[in-house]
């Protein structure tokens, strides 16, 4: 189930963070090696810039990875204390006619999505403004 | 023995020669100006000396030894080159840590990296802005701090491609300031890329006109610049160039009309249509007329006046613009001011034909 996640999620985090390092590769590297910073240096020094793109890649990502219900299901099924997650949870209260218990649930699940991209857009913002 | 020597070096991209057999050396201590228009190659070689790019064919030798840019490892070569781009590009911290950047990255004492880094932006007066955001500075200011990344490390050699084209008077006048006292001071050789003729004549030593990818004349800035061609006046930032009719008046002179009543006597006999050049430092600025046996005579009015350090330099519009570079002692004794009356005296043979 963890792999599932892993694979659905990798190709999210690497078009975003290959489209925030791309923006501005070439100018800071190239800045980077004419101050002569080694290739390794160099390379650090692009991450470093593209942080908030990576940041942005990891929001994406977790917004993927804890809305995900298809692939759980299918590859880990929904194994009480072992393998059941907060969306497999709702769909299974929601067949049992379990509604409140549903809501509840979803309720919580958007509260956490909420909190923690709340949480990374504010250190998005900072820097930025840094 | 020249530091930097450049021998039979082409480049080529995807089928196009963008550098054509070029040959050039500069000495120890030397500012070398490369001038040509968009597109003639200048940031191309300059990539290539700072090791950014590979040579198609040819060679390069620093200090007599020849440039491996095959070798994986370019980085010693490259840290005795400093290069400053015509598009500043700072890094997303403080202008502290981006000054010390080349210093960090070699490693070594902090404090006489703190140091180093203080003295460079106090070179290019920067001294309060440590703390500041890079990113959050001025064009001018930002340019500066990449002059001062370039400088802390004190390059043998400093490669400037055109980096006060997009600057104002007061900034230029800031990073010319900068670079002429690192080289009077630390012999620092430079090699730069310029469009503009006033910088070139007031730090280079030399000059290379690079036109089409080709170096087609070097000599010194007087060279270069004093007999203007056609191609250089459609590129360079020349002043005092105008275009006019001319008409032969006696045996060696002529008369050239540029129209709206003003007319100008040359040194040379030509009719028809005509572009000539005056140069700044052949004109005479006065508060008054004065008696010579210059030729030209007139009046006009001190439309702008921008200050350069020790020279000021004046638009004075006496029918065309002329500019006219005088020491700043000269200005304060004068008292000319922006819409002052003044005088421009210059000789006949001081107008050339381009």
């Amino acid at each position: 189930m963890i792999i599932t996640q892993l694979i659905m999620v990798i190709p999210i985090i690497i078009g975003v963070t290959m489209s925030a390092v791309g923006s501005v590769e070439k100018a800071i590297r190239e800045k980077a090696l004419a101050l002569g910073a080694t290739d390794r240096q160099a390379a650090w020094r692009v991450l470093s810039e593209a942080r908030m793109g990576l940041l942005t890649s990891i929001i994406v990502a977790f917004g993927a990875a804890i809305s995900e219900v298809g692939g759980i299901m299918i590859t880990g099924g929904n194994i009480r204390w072992f393998t059941r997650t907060l969306t497999t949870a709702i769909v299974q209260e929601v067949n049992l006619g379990e509604y409140n218990k549903a809501i509840t649930l979803g309720v919580i699940l958007l509260l956490m999505a909420f909190a923690i991209n709340l949480a990374l857009t504010i250190i998005q913002l900072r820097g930025t403004k840094r | 023995m020249p530091l930097i020597e450049i021998q039979n070096l082409c480049k080529e991209y995807s089928g196009k020669q963008v550098l054509k057999d070029i040959n050039l050396s500069v000495q120890n201590g030397e500012i070398c100006v490369l001038v040509g228009p968009n597109g003639a190659g200048k940031t191309t070689l300059l990539r290539i000396l700072d090791l950014l790019e590979e040579p198609t064919t040819g060679k390069v030798l620093l200090d007599g030894k020849e440039v491996d840019y095959s070798a994986k490892d370019k980085v010693a070569m490259r840290r005795r080159i400093g290069m400053v781009f015509q598009q500043t590009v700072l890094f997303n911290m403080s202008v502290f840590d981006n000054v010390a950047y080349g210093l960090t990255v070699r490693g070594g004492d902090k404090r006489i990296a703190e140091q180093k880094v203080r003295t460079a932006l106090e070179l290019v007066q920067l001294r309060n802005f440590e703390e500041k955001n890079a990113l959050a500075l001025s064009g001018g200011e930002a340019q500066r701090v990449a002059l001062a990344q370039a400088l802390v490390v004190e390059p043998d050699l400093l490669l400037l491609d055109e980096p006060t084209a997009n600057l104002d008077p007061r900034n230029v006048s800031i990073v010319e300031e900068a670079l002429s006292q690192v080289n009077r001071e630390n012999k620092t050789t430079m090699i730069m890329a310029t469009h503009n003729m006033f910088q070139a004549q007031t730090l280079a030593h030399r000059a290379a006109l690079l036109l089409d990818g080709k170096i087609e004349k070097t000599g010194t800035v007087r060279e270069i610049f004093e007999v203007p061609s056609k191609h250089l006046a459609s590129f360079a930032r020349l002043e005092n160039v105008f275009s006019g009719v001319s008409s032969v008046v006696e045996e060696g002179t002529s008369l050239v009309d540029f129209g709206g009543g003003l007319r100008v006597e040359a040194a040379f006999t030509r009719s028809g249509e005509v572009m000539v050049y005056v140069s700044p430092e052949d004109i005479i600025l006065s508060t008054h007329p004065i008696v010579s046996s210059a030729r030209n005579n007139f009046k006009g009015r001190v439309i702008e006046v921008v200050d350069l350090g020790s020279t000021v330099r004046l638009k004075v519009n006496a029918g065309r613009m002329f500019v006219v570079q005088i020491t700043k002692r000269s200005f304060k004794e004068m008292q000319l001011n922006v819409d002052s009356e003044a005088f421009l005296t210059f000789k006949a043979s001081s107008v050339q034909a381009v």
